[in-house]
C-alpha cells in the first residue's frame, strides 16, 4: 500500500513535470505579453473579510503588482460561503486578465470531496499563476487552559474527550481534526458554529473549548501576545514555531504514537504527510480558465518577480506574513498531490460532516 | 496604575491636537463622512484602501487616521436616513423608522439635531466606559459568552412584542416571517443550505441592506407617489418647517435615562465579535419603545426612536475596541480592518500594547472620539440647507431618491441580486404598509435571528458537554429576569393603563 | 360601517395568502433537511403558519369593507417605473442606468421639457460616476450592454 501510494505520487510528479515543461515549451512559442493591461483596472477577488489572512496577502502584493503591470488593482472582498463564492466568481469571469484572485486551494479540494459540493476545483477550473504561501495549520489552546504541551493534552484526553471548536461542516480545518485525532489516538468532541477565527479564539481564551485548529497567520497576533499557545504543528516547517512538535515526518508525533500503539508507523507517517500535503496546497493566485498563453506567462513572471522583491519580503516580515513562492509547474504538482490526499481522506471527511448533521 | 493611564491619556491628547498630526483625524473624518452617506460607498472599503497607501507612515499617523475611520462618521448615514429614508449603512436603518416620519411632519431639523447630539454624546459614553475598563479590559472581553449572547438576542426579540402594532397576530406573524427569512442560506452549524430554492444569490442569506432599502426606502417612495404628496415635509417653504436643532439637542437631555441605557446597550453589544452593526441600534430601539409609557407614536415620528439607536450606534464603536485592544479580536468589520492595518505595521494589540504602548492606544481612542464630535458638529452646521431638501417638489426629488437607493443596493456588493432583492422588498413593503402589516417586527427579527440561532446551538452544545452552566452565570440570570419582566409585566401594565384610560374616556393610538 | 358583499375577497387578504403560501413552502422545504438543521426553522415556521392561517380566516370572515384608497393606480405606475429603473440599470450599468431613468421620469412623468431632463439626467450620471467610482477607485457595476470606464 505504501509503495502504490509512493508510485502514485511519483506519477503525479512526472505528469506535473511534463505538463510544466510542455506548457513552458508551448508558451515559449508565445512571448510574455500583458501590455493589454497597461492602464486597465484589474479586479482582484479575495475570499475573506477585509482584514483577514487572504486579504492581508492581497494588499501586501497589490502595490508591487500594480507597479509591474502598470494597471490599477482593485481588491474585492467576497467572504461569502467561506470563500467559495469568490472562487466561483473568478472561475466564471472572462479570461482577459481583468480578473484575478487568491484562493484557498486546500479548502476547495477538501470541499470537493463532498458529493453535493458545487465548489470550483482548483485543479481543473482555473488558470494557475503561482503560489504565495503554503498553509500552516497549527493546533492551539488558550493560555489558561492548563495544557502546557501536547503531551498534557493527550494525557487529559484519555479521561475525557477533547473539545474542539470548528466553524462548520464546510471548513477546511474540519478534515485536519479527524485525521490528526485518529493518528494521535485522541478522542474528541466537535463544537461547530464558530463563525470566524475571532469567535473561536475568544472561546479558547474563555475556556469554553479545549483546542482549535487554525491557520497560523489568522491568530498571529494572539500567539505573539501569548493569549494562545500552539501545541502541535500539523503542517509547515519546524522553523515556523521552534519548540513546538510536528505531526508528520520521521520524528513526528504520528510516528511516535503509532510506535506506542505498536501500529504500522510507515502508514501513520504517510497519513500525516498526506495531510500536510493537502493543507499545504496553500494560497494560490489564479485567473479564469482559458487564459491566452502570452498573458499567462506574463502574469506568472509578474507574480514571481513581485514575490522575489526584497521590499516585499521586508514588508511581509514586518507584518508577520511568511512567503513560500512557487511557480506554476510546482504549484500544479503540489495541487495534484494534494488532490490525491484529499481523495484518501474522503471517508474521514464525510464521516465528520455526517457527525455534525446527525 | 491609574497615574500611568492618566499620563498616557494626557500625553496622547496633546499629540492628537498637535500640528501636523491634527490633520490626520480631520482628513479621516471628512473622508469617512463622505463615504458613509450611501450603501454604495463602503467605509470598510475606504479603510481597506488606505492600508497599502499608509505602509510607509509612522504608527502614530496610522492610529490617528484609522481611529477616525473606525469612528465611521455614521451620523452622515443617519442624515440621509432621516431625510430620504435611505440608510447610509445598515446601522442607520433603525434611525429611519422614526426619523423619516419626522421629516414628513416637517420636523427634519429636530430629528437631525437629536441624532447629532445623541451620536456625539453616545460616543463620549462609549469612549469613557472604554477608558474606565482599561485595567479590566481582558476580563471584560472574556466575561460574555454564548449564553449571554443568547439571552441578549432573546431579550432583544421580546422587545418586539411592544412594537407589534394594532394587531398582535399580524405583528407576531411578521416577526415569525422575519425569523424564517433569516434562516435562508447556510446553517451556521452544519453548513447545510436552507431555503435557497436553487438560487446561488441566497447562499449567504438575505442581507439587511437591500432588504432595508426595499422595505422602507423604496416602499416609502412608492407610497409617496401613490399618495400624491407635493413635498416630503408637506411644506413648500423652509420657513414653514417646524422644529429646530436646539429642540433636538435638548431632547437628549430630556430623555437622559433612555440615552444612558441606550449607550450602555450599544457599548455592550459593540464588544461582541461577529454581531452585525445594526443589532445594537435595533435592541436599543426595541428597549426604548418597550420602556416608554406612551408608545403609540413609535414608528410615526417619536423622537425617542431616533435618540436611542443613534446613541447605541456611536457607543458601540467604543465597545468594539474592547476585545480589539485587549485581545486582538475584532468587535466588528471596522475593527477587523483596523487590526489588519495594525498588524501590517507590526503593531500587536494585547496585554503588551496596553502596558507598553498605552499612549498609542489613547491616540486611537481620542481620534475616534474627536471624529465623532467633528461629524456631529459639521452635520449640525449643514442642517438647515439639508432640511430644505424636504421642501422640494417630490416629482423632482423622487428620481434621485430612487436612483440613489437602487444604485446603493447595486454598488453595496456589486451584485445585481441585491438590486432585485431591494425592488421586490420595495413592493412587499408598500403592500405591507397599505394593508396595515407592521414591517418593524419583521426587520428586527431578521437582524437578531442569526445571533439567536447560532448562540442557541452553541449554548446547548456546550451545556451538553459540561463546559458552561447556563444557570450559574449572573449576567444570564439578569437578562432572563429582564426578559420575563418585559414579556409579562409590560402587557399587564399596559392593560392597567388602558383600563384607567378607558375610564377617563380617551381613545388609544395607531400603530406603525 | 360598510358591509363587504359576501363572496368578495378583501384585497388585503391576497397579501396574507401570499405570506401563508410562503411560510407553507418554507415549512415543506424543511423536511428535506437533516434534523439538527431543521428543528429550529420547523418550530418557528409552524407557529408562524398557524398565526397566518388564523389571520387569513379572520379577514375572510370579517364583514368590514375594504378601505378605499385612491392611490392604487398611482401605486401601480410607481411599481412600473421601479421595474423600468431596474431593467435600465441592469442593461446600462450603475451610473448610466439611473441617469437614463431620471431623464425618462422627468420628461414623461413630471412633464419637464427635454433640455432640462437631459441635463439633470446627465448630471446625475456624472455625479454617481465621479463620487462613487472615480473617487474611491471602485469599478461600477457594468451594464449587460455597455461597459463604462472607471
Amino acid at each position: 500500500m505504501g509503495r502504490s501510494r509512493g508510485a502514485r505520487r511519483f506519477a503525479a510528479a512526472i505528469v506535473g513535470a511534463i505538463v510544466g515543461v510542455g506548457g513552458t515549451l508551448f508558451a515559449a512559442g508565445a512571448v510574455a505579453n500583458c501590455a493589454g493591461l497597461q492602464g486597465a483596472t484589474v479586479r482582484w477577488v479575495v475570499p475573506s473579510h477585509a482584514g483577514g489572512g487572504y486579504d492581508a496577502y492581497s494588499r501586501l502584493l497589490q502595490p508591487f503588482l500594480e507597479q509591474r503591470l502598470g494597471a490599477r488593482i482593485v481588491v474585492e472582498n467576497r467572504p461569502e460561503a467561506g470563500g467559495i463564492v469568490g472562487a466561483a466568481q473568478i472561475r466564471d469571469a472572462r479570461p482577459d486578465g481583468a480578473t484575478l484572485g487568491l484562493i484557498n486551494a486546500s479548502g476547495l479540494l477538501a470541499v470537493n470531496v463532498l458529493e453535493e459540493s458545487r465548489a470550483p476545483d482548483p485543479l481543473t477550473d482555473f488558470s494557475l499563476i503561482g503560489r504565495v504561501v503554503s498553509n500552516h495549520v497549527v493546533l492551539f489552546t488558550g493560555r489558561d487552559s492548563g495544557f502546557s504541551d501536547i503531551a498534557a493534552l493527550l494525557e487529559a484526553s484519555q479521561s475525557r474527550p477533547v473539545v474542539v471548536a470548528v466553524r462548520d461542516a464546510g471548513s477546511a480545518a474540519l478534515f485536519a481534526v479527524p485525521v490528526t485525532a485518529s493518528l494521535l489516538n485522541m478522542p474528541y468532541e466537535l463544537v461547530g458554529g464558530y463563525s470566524g477565527s475571532a469567535s473561536r479564539t475568544l472561546a479558547l481564551i474563555r475556556g469554553d473549548v479545549d483546542i482549535a485548529v487554525s491557520h497560523l497567520d489568522s491568530v498571529e497576533g494572539q500567539v505573539r501576545s501569548g493569549e494562545l499557545v500552539p501545541l502541535l504543528r500539523i503542517s509547515g516547517p519546524a522553523t515556523l514555531l521552534p519548540g513546538v512538535p510536528g505531526l508528520g515526518g520521521p520524528d513526528g508525533l504520528a510516528v511516535q504514537r503509532a510506535a506506542l500503539a505498536r501500529g504500522p508507523f510507515p502508514e501513520a507517517m504517510q497519513a500525516a504527510d498526506d495531510l500536510a500535503e493537502l493543507i499545504g496546497a496553500g494560497r494560490i493566485v489564479v485567473a479564469p480558465p482559458g487564459l491566452p498563453a502570452s498573458l499567462q506567462l506574463c502574469l506568472e513572471e509578474t507574480l514571481s518577480g513581485a514575490l522575489a522583491d526584497p521590499a516585499l519580503e521586508t514588508a511581509a516580515q514586518r507584518a508577520g506574513l511568511s512567503l513560500e513562492p512557487a511557480g506554476r509547474a510546482e504549484t500544479r504538482a503540489g495541487l495534484a498531490a494534494a488532490a490525491s490526499s484529499a481523495d484518501r481522506f474522503r471517508g474521514l471527511i464525510r464521516a465528520a460532516v455526517a457527525q455534525t448533521r446527525e | 496604575m491609574d497615574g500611568t493611564i492618566l499620563d498616557a491619556a494626557l500625553q496622547a491628547l496633546g499629540l492628537v491636537f498637535s500640528w501636523p498630526y491634527i490633520l490626520y483625524p480631520v482628513a479621516g473624518t471628512l473622508l469617512a463622512m463622505l463615504f458613509s452617506a450611501s450603501p454604495g460607498l463602503n467605509s470598510s472599503g475606504l479603510m481597506a484602501l488606505a492600508i497599502p497607501l499608509t505602509y510607509a507612515w509612522d504608527p502614530l499617523a496610522v492610529m490617528l487616521l484609522f481611529g477616525a475611520f473606525v469612528g465611521g462618521a455614521t451620523f452622515m448615514g443617519s442624515v440621509t436616513a432621516i431625510l430620504f429614508n435611505i440608510p447610509g449603512k445598515a446601522q442607520n436603518a433603525v434611525t429611519m423608522l422614526d426619523g423619516y416620519p419626522m421629516t414628513q411632519q416637517g420636523q427634519a431639523r429636530t430629528a437631525i439635531g437629536c441624532a447629532a447630539a445623541s451620536s456625539a454624546l453616545g460616543s463620549t459614553f462609549g469612549v469613557f466606559l472604554l477608558i474606565a475598563l482599561i485595567p479590566l479590559m481582558r476580563a471584560a472581553a472574556v466575561a460574555l459568552g454564548p449564553p449571554e449572547y443568547l439571552m441578549l438576542a432573546v431579550w432583544g426579540l421580546t422587545t418586539l412584542a411592544a412594537l407589534v402594532g394594532s394587531s398582535l397576530v399580524k405583528g407576531l406573524a411578521a416577526a415569525g416571517l422575519g425569523l424564517s427569512l433569516a434562516m435562508i442560506g447556510y446553517d451556521p452549524r452544519t453548513a447545510e443550505l436552507r431555503f435557497t430554492f436553487g438560487l446561488d444569490y441566497l447562499h449567504d442569506g438575505l442581507n439587511l441592506v437591500p432588504v432595508f432599502l426595499g422595505l422602507f426606502a423604496l416602499a416609502g417612495v412608492i407610497d409617496l407617489i401613490a399618495s400624491g404628496r407635493e413635498t416630503l415635509s408637506g411644506q413648500s417653504r423652509h420657513q414653514d418647517l417646524g422644529g429646530s436643532v436646539a429642540e433636538g439637542v435638548r431632547s437628549v437631555f430630556r430623555h437622559f435615562g433612555l440615552f444612558l441605557r441606550s449607550s450602555l446597550i450599544g457599548t455592550v453589544i459593540g464588544a461582541i465579535p461577529g454581531i452585525g452593526s445594526a443589532v445594537a441600534g435595533f435592541i436599543a430601539y426595541g428597549h426604548a419603545s418597550q420602556s416608554a409609557r406612551d408608545r403609540s407614536r413609535f414608528g410615526q415620528g417619536d423622537i425617542r426612536g431616533v435618540l436611542a439607536p443613534e446613541a447605541a450606534n456611536d457607543a458601540k464603536d467604543g465597545g468594539a475596541l474592547v476585545p480589539t485592544l485587549a485581545l486582538g479580536i475584532p468587535g466588528g468589520t471596522g475593527t477587523a480592518v483596523l487590526l489588519g492595518a495594525l498588524s501590517l505595521h507590526g503593531l500587536t494589540p494585547g496585554r503588551e500594547m496596553l502596558t507598553g504602548n498605552l499612549v498609542l492606544v489613547f491616540v486611537l481612542i481620542w481620534s475616534l472620539f474627536l471624529s465623532n464630535w467633528i461629524t456631529s458638529l459639521l452635520g449640525l452646521a449643514l442642517v438647515n440647507p439639508m432640511a430644505r431638501l424636504s421642501t422640494i417638489r417630490t416629482a423632482r426629488l423622487i428620481p434621485f431618491i430612487l436612483a440613489l437607493a437602487v444604485f446603493g443596493a447595486l454598488q453595496y456588493r456589486g451584485l445585481i441580486g441585491d438590486a432585485v432583492c431591494a425592488v421586490l422588498f420595495g413592493v412587499v413593503g408598500y403592500l405591507m404598509k397599505r394593508f396595515d402589516w407592521p414591517r418593524v417586527p419583521l426587520v428586527i427579527a431578521l437582524a437578531l435571528a442569526p445571533m439567536f440561532e447560532t448562540n442557541l446551538h452553541l449554548t446547548l452544545r456546550l451545556q451538553e458537554l459540561g463546559r458552561v452552566d447556563f444557570w450559574s452565570r449572573p449576567l444570564v440570570l439578569l437578562l432572563l429576569a429582564l426578559t420575563v419582566v418585559s414579556l409579562f409585566l409590560g402587557p399587564f401594565l399596559g392593560r392597567l393603563r388602558a383600563f384607567r384610560a378607558g375610564r377617563r374616556g380617551r381613545a388609544g393610538g395607531g400603530r406603525p | 360601517m360598510n358591509r363587504r358583499p359576501r363572496g368578495n375577497i378583501p384585497t388585503g387578504s391576497w397579501l396574507t395568502l401570499a405570506f401563508t403560501l410562503l411560510a407553507g413552502a418554507m415549512l415543506a422545504a424543511t423536511f428535506n433537511l437533516s434534523r439538527p438543521s431543521a428543528w429550529v426553522p420547523q418550530a418557528v415556521l409552524s407557529v408562524t403558519l398557524g398565526l397566518l392561517v388564523w389571520q387569513l380566516i379572520a379577514e375572510l370572515r370579517s364583514q368590514a369593507a375594504d378601505a378605499n384608497r385612491p392611490g392604487a393606480r398611482r401605486a401601480r405606475s410607481a411599481v412600473a417605473w421601479l421595474g423600468l429603473l431596474l431593467v435600465v440599470t441592469w442593461l446600462l450599468g450603475a451610473a448610466a442606468g439611473p441617469a437614463v431613468f431620471c431623464l425618462c421620469w422627468l420628461h414623461w412623468h413630471a412633464g419637464e421639457r427635454w433640455p432640462p431632463s437631459l441635463a439633470i439626467g446627465a448630471v446625475l450620471g456624472l455625479a454617481l460616476w465621479l463620487l462613487f467610482s472615480v473617487l474611491p477607485g471602485v469599478p461600477l457595476y457594468p451594464g449587460a450592454m455597455l461597459r463604462l470606464p472607471g
